[in-house]
């Protein structure tokens, strides 16, 4: 059972990767071309869709979307990934003063509700795409930071440790070559599990207008300007971009789990072997 | 002949603090004033229970913990004294096998890059340099370089410890500690361990501690011998010499409780009554005054002095103090 959730969300995810990739070849319209005469159309054969309330079409935006929306969530994660795993390292092996100094920070971080925090910095870098990346990496930073802290506390006390200490192998050596790898399989369940967050927090940083400039095709954008159409009944300019962001989540949600379960060789039942 | 390491008055106190928010503080005594020499080419066995401070001991002597006082002098050099990059250095002399011959190896790595790893950190040398050097000490453990593919967990725990003892004989060291080496191992195995540890030690002229709790052992492999217990060293002596005359009561009892495999030679086995004190709350004056069969009034008052009673052998106890 768990296997075969691991493969719908990994379906979900490379049929996005893959779509992303193959925009330009695949989508029917610029995404971008506005045609007032064409616009707010139902979905129909020429608007599989529809068009939104400058004409443009919803289902090639939805692909361009797409890799705006991919690219938002890896750079971000990347970002959190960077920063977090080796302070939270640092203050695992080390600790002391440094470690307590570093993990209330992060305990700090935490501590708001992520949405909030993400407004607060996206807004505070200013308005644009680098601003809402660098806000959700740092959001995303302290859960890296915490889970490569414990797994370094656990793994440090390691006999292989001491006997790397005992051989005068150097701290970072010892970091990169022992600890990281030892503590890999749960940092990517956790960068997995990281992009559905990455993807939900940036979708709705560009809904409040602080993501994405106009008029970049992004999805969290394009629910906001069919907000103000929903009572009118131009339900598929929220309804097919609000699928796109439920079906990424879903995707990165389901293989986050699975491989959390692949990974873990205690939880692993003998028929799935 | 002279020692190639010497340790003198070492001390390891950990503070432990109970009560609620650590107000109290107690100290641990791990280590409590050892002293012993250990001469070049020779192997010095450590024998005490669990908890007597004898793995404490040896990863202090390396300072892979931080002794909290005292000298540790290899080879005419106070290694107390040294910096992080000159102590660096020095674990190439000096090195160490542990107990748990699971733990101590990389699950994630194979057995030539463990190997590999004390060569690439202390030297740099061709990659066919190190390809032969690990060839070699596979071979001189008893492997071949067809192991060197596997990762820990395919192999037998006899093959890991071997794997151990090459990753620590790879450096050519002059001291090695052996922390358990064979503990962890079936007696069959611990046999041919002993020997390669013995056959090594002739051929590449290294000096030895030998960290166990199996008394028959340490007879099998030691030249001399100290007696731990709570964080002391009890007595010391030549190995012949403690085994066939022990003269503290500790080792005497501990002599005494080895095995006899001759049903018809019975011989009088002292049982020590209690268990071993919390190291938290070491007894007052000697430490072993509430087991020992032989306590005087004085011994739970006085700490007993560390005595030279003849030309190798030290003491700890009032018994001998006159």
């Amino acid at each position: 059972m768990q296997r075969r959730l691991l493969l719908v969300g990994l379906v979900f995810i490379l049929l996005w990767v893959v779509l992303a990739l193959l925009a330009p070849w695949i989508a029917p319209y610029d995404p971008n071309g506005i045609r007032t005469e064409d616009k707010l159309q139902s979905p129909n054969m020429a608007h599989w869709f529809g068009t939104d309330n400058f004409g443009r079409d919803i289902f090639s935006r939805i692909l361009y979307g797409a890799r705006v929306t991919l690219w938002t969530g890896v750079l971000a994660i990347g970002i959190a990934c960077v920063a977090g795993i080796p302070l939270g390292a640092i203050a695992g092996y080390f600790g002391g003063k440094v470690g307590n100094i570093i993990m209330r920070m992060m305990d700090t971080l935490l501590a708001f509700p992520s949405l909030i925090l993400a407004m607060a910095l996206a807004a505070s870098i200013g308005p644009g795409l680098l601003g809402a990346l660098l806000a959700v990496g740092i959001v995303a930073m302290p859960e890296f930071a915490r889970l490569m802290y414990g797994q370094t506390v656990v793994i440090k006390e390691k006999e292989f440790i001491e006997a790397s200490r005992a051989l005068g192998v150097r701290h970072t050596a010892i970091i990169f070559q022992h600890i990281l790898p030892n503590a890999l399989a749960p940092l990517i369940v956790q960068i997995t599990l990281g992009l559905g967050s990455a993807v939900l927090i940036t979708s709705s940083l560009s809904f409040l207008g602080l993501g994405v400039r106009p008029p970049t095709a992004e999805w969290g954008a394009m629910i906001s300007y069919g907000r103000d159409y929903i009572m009118s009944g131009e339900w598929w300019m929220t309804f097919f971009p609000g699928i796109a962001i439920a079906t990424t989540i879903f995707g990165f949600i389901l293989l986050g789990d699975g491989l959390r379960d692949a990974l873990d060789p205690h939880g692993r039942s003998p028929r799935h072997k | 002949m002279l020692p190639i390491l010497e340790i003198k008055d070492l001390k390891k106190h950990y503070a432990a603090k109970t009560g609620l928010f650590g107000r109290m503080s107690n100290t641990v005594k791990a280590l409590d004033g050892i002293s012993l020499a250990i001469e070049k080419g020779k192997t010095f066995a450590i024998v005490g229970e669990s908890g007597s401070g004898k793995t404490t001991l040896g990863k202090t002597m390396l300072r892979l913990i931080e002794p909290t006082s005292g000298s540790i002098i290899f080879n005419g050099q106070d290694i107390m004294a040294l910096g992080t990059e000159s102590m660096r250095k020095l674990k190439t002399d000096m090195q160490i096998v542990f107990q748990d011959p699971f733990g101590s190896l990389d699950p994630r790595w194979t057995v030539r890059r463990t190997l590999e790893e004390p060569l690439r950190t202390h030297y740099s040398y061709s990659a066919e340099t190190i390809t032969k050097k690990v060839d070699e000490i596979l071979e001189v453990v008893g492997l071949t370089p067809q192991h060197a593919l596997r990762y820990p967990y395919e192999l037998s725990g006899g093959q890991r410890q071997r794997v151990g003892i090459a990753r620590a004989l790879i450096l050519e060291p002059q001291f090695v500690v052996f922390d358990e080496p064979v503990s962890a191992l079936d007696v069959s195995i611990q046999a041919q361990v002993l020997t390669l540890l013995q056959d090594l030690q002739s051929r590449l002229s290294l000096t030895y501690l030998f960290i166990s709790h199996d008394l028959s052992v340490v007879r099998y492999i030691s030249d001399h011998v100290g007696v731990m217990y709570l964080g002391k060293m009890m007595e010391t002596g030549p190995s012949e010499q403690l085994f066939s005359n022990p003269l503290h009561p500790y080792t005497e009892a501990l002599i005494s409780a080895i095995p006899q495999p001759d049903p018809d030679k019975r011989r009088e086995r002292i049982v020590l009554s209690g268990e071993v004190p919390s190291p938290r709350n070491a007894p007052s004056g000697c430490v072993f005054h509430t087991r020992c069969p032989k306590a005087m009034p004085q011994c739970s008052s006085i700490q007993p002095e560390w005595l030279q009673v003849s030309e190798n052998r030290y003491i700890a106890c009032h018994l001998y103090n006159n």
